[in-house]
């Protein structure tokens, strides 16, 4: 920014000029002051270290909160796929970012598609498997929930009835949990 | 006398060394404010606000002609052939191509693309990229700038860099303004004696001789110093630019402090902001006459205004075109097309907070939550929020259109009125209207003109009942007789219906449907206020309300956001959370600071809701908001209710379909009767505006845990087969009344007829 001053002759001139009106100029500092009231937020969860379980969750280990409990499998290994293109090229750039580790931007995408086709269950259904990843398990319960608001049966609603069934499990409440399970079997 | 001498000299040195000391002491005050402000915070950035982008897919129920409106509201430009430069469209028949300009959205930056759309029957049918041919899935266009939050008195600016202007645009300026630009260090005398010469055979000031540093020095710091002063510090700050910094960064400095103009209390300065405001365009677009206009406003920004003095300034811009012509910088080509360009700005909306103010303070009400007003106005950050602006003019045109009407028809003037239109699925504030006439900066009656609401808080009763599914059905019989009320100030309350009549025993749902008063306080006494405010409770409202049995009847003060924030949790369940208006926030690189996640409250029981927003459905089938559909399609199912305070003092209507929820207040300013109730002052307006905005209607879906029953007319009891007259209503399930409706008794008709059989 500051420019290099060079000994040119003319620099020299101009820069004895200088000194004798306003003697030697203080060193601008160069920190720079993060304007904002705090640094950039991250995603509830989204942390370098281990994501905390809600805080009643018996189980407050880092592996319970990261491990599905037995006998589920992750919901994202399950294929569920929107009519809509303009949802499911969504969908798809947001399983990419996803991969990448980018789950705020792939929280965005979604975002899009829901805003695209809201009645459509399959982003929100998408959205909540995101949160529960980011460990923010009200919010993906209540993603899941909407999600079955729009279509109480189907794969999506198979899966959205999991993804409860597997948050009531992490917050203890395994008779919910076993119910939540029997709704997914009984789709 | 060689003492007096010696001691005149003494003084004189004496007096040279304070002088000097003053102007060092002085230059260095200079220094310092010159680094700071260059090398500091530089310029104080207003937060510029984006609306939601319009995202293009095929299947999107959009029409060439709407799209084409969305174009010119973003400055694109119409062009005759498909050979198409960045911002510009071109239109055959039912094919649209677009050279849509890059955008850095905060989910990342999106590169500028040609793309070519086919349209059939209201919707695009195809997406495609023209260069490739290849099918899109989707593609968004770059979001409107709908605002920015500068100080107040303050100035605005969208910043540019050197390397991304028109080149045209530095060499331009710096042949019409100072020539030896490259080669002085930062006076130059040469012109300032041409100058000099100049003004003295004219006999008046015809010539300046600043540099561009200068000027950029006089911009920067010296607006109201005196003349002599003045042109002294002008100079020693010139020079002191010269010494820290190079002459492209003096030059990118010029080009993004040049003041240009004022828009009310808004000062417009640099270039950037010029293009926006003069030519709604970016810098990038400018054509060559459009460039040499803003050059030639350097001169005097107020005397060659192109929108107040075109003249004057095509004039200007004439002589300035001559110049480059002259200089080599464009040809004769370029040249004589220049000239045939008329100079008058764009036309149309104004420009900056002046087009969307009642929305841009709701953003800046947000964002003070989160972030201190200097922040705001110097940081630059970049605010994207949901502002559709396709519905907030329909929304515009329907409040001015339909207050004119009712106006002219029943004689009335003065009336006001306040929109909020809201996204069903994730809470968004999609459309704002602070006052009947679109644009005027004032009294933001959306959200800070508190009314009583009326029947609007209905169905707040109606679900405080459907919620305890065993005592409360659908069907229920409630008592629409009249009620005495001690009030605990010992004034006794006598509500009456609106008809003044009192309609005997009715079921819940038309009791809603009607909106019958009676019924609904005796319904309400009997589930008690404290439950109905209990619900409110469910429905996001913290604030205390006081529990008194009008309430019931909506004498409650609410300002139309707020009882917009109702219907949102109403029309989504319940999931709905608190309405927003901001996405995201960037830093002015782009960097982003804070995305604003879509976020979900606790559903309400979803059976309850589904028997509600049914009973609300009966409101624009057969009750108080049927007017509704002299806009909508019949075959649209939507839910509504009209709200109207005492004394016909405001008319209310808030409803909503599967995809939007709408709130339309109509009153005066001085609280005084408009004569009109909801459905005659609020409806057709919020009616028109869902039109046009592109209301869908709601779907009924399966909920295992609802029931539809045949429902017989007369008795409402469920209705074996021979029954006639019969409407399916929905039961939360295991609810349904044992009792059978005995229809072969009720019906004279029947009877008649079971003789014969």
């Amino acid at each position: 920014m500051t420019k290099q001053n060079s000994l040119t002759p003319r620099n020299l001139l101009f820069g004895a000029g200088l000194l004798l009106l306003g003697g030697c100029a203080t060193v601008p500092s160069a920190a720079p002051i993060w304007p904002y009231p705090e640094p950039p937020q991250q995603e509830y969860g989204q942390t370098s270290g281990p994501a905390a379980g809600p805080d009643e969750s018996p189980q407050r280990t880092e592996d319970v909160v990261y491990a599905p409990p037995p006998g589920t499998s992750p919901p994202s290994q399950m294929a569920v796929k929107s009519n809509h293109p303009a949802v499911q090229a969504l969908i798809d750039q947001s399983e990419g970012e996803r991969a990448i580790g980018d789950l705020d931007r792939a929280a965005a995408t979604l975002e899009r598609a829901i805003r695209i086709a809201s009645n459509d269950p399959v982003p929100w259904l998408k959205l909540a498997e995101l949160r529960f990843e980011l460990g923010n398990l009200i919010q993906a319960e209540n993603l899941a929930r909407r999600s079955l608001s729009f279509a109480a049966s189907g794969p999506s609603a198979r899966l959205a009835w999991r993804l409860i069934a597997d948050i009531k499990a992490l917050q203890g409440d395994a008779v919910a949990a076993r119910q939540a399970r029997e709704k997914a079997e009984q789709i | 006398m060689p003492n007096f001498r010696s001691f005149f000299l003494k003084l004189l040195v004496l007096l040279l060394c304070l002088g000097l000391l003053a102007l060092s002491g002085y230059t260095l005050v200079l220094d310092q404010q010159i680094r700071s402000r260059f090398a500091g915070a530089r310029w104080a950035l207003p937060a510029q606000i984006y609306a939601a982008p319009l995202e293009l897919y095929p299947g999107l129920a959009l029409t060439r002609h709407q799209l084409v409106e969305e174009l010119e509201r973003l400055g694109y430009r119409r062009h005759p052939q498909n050979t198409l430069r960045q911002g510009q469209y071109y239109e055959r028949g039912e094919e649209l191509g677009i050279a849509i300009r890059p955008f850095n959205f905060a989910d990342g930056p999106q590169a500028g693309t040609t793309v070519r759309l086919r349209f059939e029957q209201g919707q695009i049918r195809s997406l495609s990229e023209t260069a490739s041919g290849q099918a899109l899935a989707l593609q968004r266009l770059d979001p409107l700038l709908i605002g920015s939050i500068y100080p107040q008195h303050g100035e605005d600016r969208v910043l540019v860099k050197l390397d991304q202007v028109p080149e045209l645009l530095p060499r331009g300026l710096i042949q019409t303004e100072d020539q030896r630009f490259h080669a002085h260090f930062g006076l130059d005398p040469r012109s300032i004696l041409r100058a000099a010469v100049v003004n003295l055979q004219a006999g008046r000031l015809v010539q300046g001789g600043s540099t561009l540093t200068q000027q950029l020095a006089k911009n920067f710091f010296l607006h109201n110093q005196r003349k002599f002063s003045r042109k002294f510090s002008e100079a020693i700050l010139a020079l002191l630019l010269e010494w820290h910094y190079e002459k492209e960064e003096i030059l990118e400095a010029y080009l993004n402090e040049v003041y240009l103009g004022q828009d009310g209390e808004r000062a417009i300065h640099g270039f950037g902001l010029g293009s926006e405001f003069f030519f709604r365009k970016p810098l990038q677009e400018l054509s060559t006459a459009e460039i040499a206009t803003l050059v030639g406003m350097v001169k005097g920004p107020s005397y060659y205004n192109p929108r107040r003095f075109p003249q004057r300034a095509e004039e200007r811009r004439n002589v300035v075109l001559a110049q480059w012509l002259d200089a080599g910088l464009i040809d004769a080509g370029a040249y004589s097309l220049a000239l045939k360009q008329g100079v008058s700005p764009a036309t149309g909306r104004e420009q900056g907070n002046r087009q969307y103010p009642a929305f841009v303070e709701q953003v800046h009400r947000e964002l003070r939550r989160d972030y201190p007003n200097d922040v705001l106005t110097a940081e630059g950050l970049r605010i994207f929020t949901s502002l559709v602006p396709r519905i907030q003019a329909a929304a515009e045109g329907s409040a001015a259109q339909g207050l004119s009407r009712i106006e002219a028809e029943r004689g009335l003037s003065g009336l006001q009125t306040a929109i909020v239109v809201a996204s069903v699925s994730d809470g968004s504030i999609v459309a704002l209207l602070g006052d009947r006439e679109a644009g005027r900066d004032g009294f933001n009656r959306a959200l800070d003109a508190r009314r009583p609401v009326g029947s609007t808080i209905k169905p707040v009763v109606y679900l405080t009942a459907l919620q305890n599914a065993r005592r409360y059905q659908l069907t229920s019989l409630l008592s629409d007789a009249p009620v005495r009320l001690q009030m605990a100030n010992g004034s006794l309350w006598e509500p009456q219906n609106y008809d003044g009549i009192s309609h005997g025993q009715v079921p819940l749902f038309q009791a809603l449907a009607h909106s019958y008063n009676l019924a609904t306080v005796n319904l309400g006494m009997a589930l008690g206020v404290e439950q109905v405010i209990e619900t409110l409770r469910r429905l996001g409202v913290e604030e205390h309300v006081a529990p008194l049995p009008s309430l019931l009847l909506g004498a409650w003060d609410r300002s139309p956001l707020q009882l917009a924030q109702i219907y949102a949790a109403l029309a989504s369940g319940g999931y709905a959370n608190r309405l927003t208006s901001i996405r995201a926030v960037q830093t002015r690189d782009g960097a982003l600071v804070k995305r604003y996640p879509l976020e979900l409250s606790e559903p309400l029981p979803a059976a309850a809701v589904q028997l509600l927003v049914w009973a609300l459905e009966q409101a624009t089938q057969q009750g108080t908001g049927r007017g509704v559909y002299r806009s909508l399609d019949a075959d649209q199912r939507i839910a509504g209710k009209t709200g109207t305070s005492d004394e016909l003092r405001d008319a209310w209507f808030a409803g909503f379909g599967a995809n939007y929820l709408g709130v339309v207040w109509v009153g005066q300013d001085d609280n005084s009767s408009t004569q009109l109730t909801g459905a005659s002052g609020a409806l057709p307006i919020w009616a028109q505006l869902m039109r046009q905005a592109g209301l869908q209607g709601l779907q009924g879906r399966a909920d295992e845990n609802v029931e539809w029953v045949r429902v017989d007319l007369d008795s409402y009891l469920p209705a074996p087969t021979g029954c006639r007259r019969v409407l399916r209503i929905p039961f939360v399930a295991g609810t349904v009344p044992a009792q059978i409706a005995d229809c072969a008794k009720s019906s004279p008709w029947d009877r008649l007829m079971d003789i014969w059989r």
